[in-house]
């Protein structure tokens, strides 16, 4: 769903898994940006209607783009910033 | 970690958020030698409207307008030369009686303020309409950020709509950053603009920026369709098409005139509401603001609340825009330095007195921008009865409308029947809704009596935060 724009410069590329899937994502990444560059659209499911939600407004106050860690905890994608070897889990 | 009293810092002036009002006030402050604790959610300062890059991520070259970055480096001139604690990435949870507040780090998980200052800026209006919780449906605030702090921008087609400047800047924006814009939809008619352009003759800097855009989507070939709006967006897992209509000048779609187009990204903006969960949370004594679907803390001109010792400063107090924001967080770094001991009156009024003649200068401003994002009643005819107004608790149109038919007539009310704004966002994504389909049942006068309430936690927060270290595994490890 996002493109990285050429003109900017990146550290290493580090590895983060999605969903089992490995995708690559690169310091000063947050996890909303990792996952939008791999052509994903949905970030979560809602509860009752289990519905496709996803990144909305961005500054860490809708929290539809809530994922799952390791641990089991939930973050905003949008606020959190990827580092080497996460594991998040989009659905819910 | 566990929150008790014992471990609560006593500080003497706290300001929360590190925007343009929060960081003019803490400069302020600090210059005369107050002691001074910022809290901020973000990494770095500046707020949403000065977001910068994060490192390492590095912008070769100028890939953005510099807005506002002129003033963002000579505040950040400003701020090498005072001492400010600075707390990066603490995400303030609650406020509470005798200005405590509830942060999530380890090391300063209470805080009690002498002087807070709240300044806790703004978001987008929400403008419910069908499918608008859908994946690629986002607001431009959203794709603003993509663009500044992180260098991406969305790929596929991308449609903007909604009415204000925003539009305009973004799609520029965007398309000089390779992205494919396909058009913008501009509810207000053409003819509208061009007497608010009139009035924006006040500021040659900012129409000569607004024909820089237009002239930039001209050259790339961008359709602006003015009274215009998106009627409903659809897809099954994430946004394909969205239809569109033409709007009368109540922003009411004309049905007969609605259009299909594919589209992979919609960015929305109708405009900004302030932020006030921490107002509310900390008790101050708000005014409800109808035609603009906000509320704002009551105060005196020094912007202080109703609730002695807190201040408020910036877009949570009315949309204004960084000018004004500026002024007004030096007005209140300035009443806090004098009510802390620093400065006589006579110095403070003196000052103040400068800086509200400015702020009178600046007022047109406030005024243009309530003209151009003043609720019209149109909006309200895009819900259809599956319409989720709130995003959180999945509660659509049809279900208020029973409510309120069956006689509840505030929006505590409403929140307490079916858990409205009782989800994550705190009903920051459907109040202002809710004050739209209200103002169809009430007189204008109950309706500015209208409130609500807001409780911690203003964020979500894990709970494991609230407990003690596991006392059950501890029990469990004796057995």
């Amino acid at each position: 769903m996002v493109k990285r724009l050429k003109y900017i410069e990146r550290k290493e590329a580090f590895t983060i898994q999605i969903d089992g899937e490995s995708v690559t994502a690169f310091p000063g990444e947050t996890l909303a940006t990792a996952l939008l560059a791999t052509g994903k659209k949905k970030m979560r499911r809602t509860l009752k209607n289990k519905r496709a939600r996803s990144y909305f407004c961005g500054m860490g106050i809708c929290n539809e783009c809530l994922v799952r860690l390791e641990d089991g905890t939930r973050v905003r994608a949008c606020q959190t910033l990827a580092y080497p070897s996460m594991k998040i889990q989009t659905e819910e | 970690m566990f929150y008790n009293r014992d471990q609560m810092e006593n500080r003497d002036f706290v300001i929360i958020g590190t925007g343009p009002a929060g960081i003019s006030a803490a400069i302020t402050a600090a210059k005369s030698g107050i002691e001074v604790t910022v809290l901020g959610e973000d990494p770095r300062i500046g707020g949403q409207i000065f977001r910068q890059i994060i490192p390492p991520l590095q912008a070769q070259r100028h890939y953005i307008e510099t807005q506002n970055q002129i003033l963002f480096r000579r505040l950040n001139k400003e701020l090498e030369k005072v001492h400010i604690h600075f707390l990066s990435n603490t995400v303030v949870w609650g406020i509470f009686e005798d200005k405590i507040i509830a942060t999530d780090s380890k090391d300063h998980p209470l805080i009690k303020a002498k002087k807070l200052l709240i300044a806790e800026g703004a978001y987008e209006t929400p403008v419910a309409f069908p499918g608008w919780t859908l994946p690629g449906v986002m607001t431009l605030g959203g794709i603003q950020i993509l663009l500044k702090s992180q260098g991406v921008i969305p790929q596929g087609k991308i449609l903007i709509a909604g009415t204000g400047p925003l539009l305009y800047f973004t799609a520029a924006q965007l398309v000089k950053n390779g992205a494919n814009v396909i058009g913008v939809l501009e509810a207000s008619p053409l003819s509208q603009w061009m007497k608010w352009i009139f009035q924006l003759m006040r500021s040659p800097k900012l129409l000569w920026k607004g024909i820089q855009y237009l002239l930039i989507l001209k050259k790339h070939r961008v359709p602006v369709y003015y009274s215009h709006v998106v009627v409903k967006a659809q897809g099954e897992e994430h946004l394909e098409k969205i239809v569109f209509a033409k709007a009368d000048k109540h922003w009411k779609p004309l049905r007969r005139t609605e259009k299909t187009m594919k589209v992979d990204i919609l960015g929305l903006n109708w405009g900004f509401v302030p932020s006030t969960i921490f107002s509310h949370m900390a008790g101050c004594e708000h005014e409800c603001d109808p035609l603009m679907r906000w509320w704002i803390p009551k105060t005196n001109s020094n912007y202080e609340t109703l609730r002695e010792g807190i201040f408020v400063a910036g877009d949570c107090t009315g949309i204004g825009g960084v000018k004004l924001a500026v002024l007004e967080g030096k007005i209140a770094g300035i009443e806090v330095t004098f009510q802390l001991g620093r400065i006589s009156k006579l110095m403070a009024d003196r000052h103040q007195a400068r800086l509200k003649k400015s702020l009178s200068r600046q007022q047109w401003y406030y005024e243009f921008l309530r003209k151009i994002y003043a609720f019209r009643s149109g909006l309200l005819h895009l819900l259809s009865d599956d319409t989720i107004i709130c995003r959180c608790e999945e509660i659509d149109y049809k279900t208020i409308t029973k409510i309120i038919e069956d006689g509840a007539r505030h929006i505590d009310q409403i929140k307490r029947l079916l858990r409205v704004g009782m989800g994550r966002c705190q009903g920051r994504f459907c109040y202002p809704t809710l004050l739209g389909l209200l103002a169809n049942i009430l007189p204008l006068n109950e309706l500015r009596k209208e409130d609500f309430s807001a409780r911690p936690p203003a964020k979500p927060i894990p709970l494991k935060i609230l407990s003690k270290e596991s006392p059950l595994e501890e029990e469990n490890n004796k057995l």
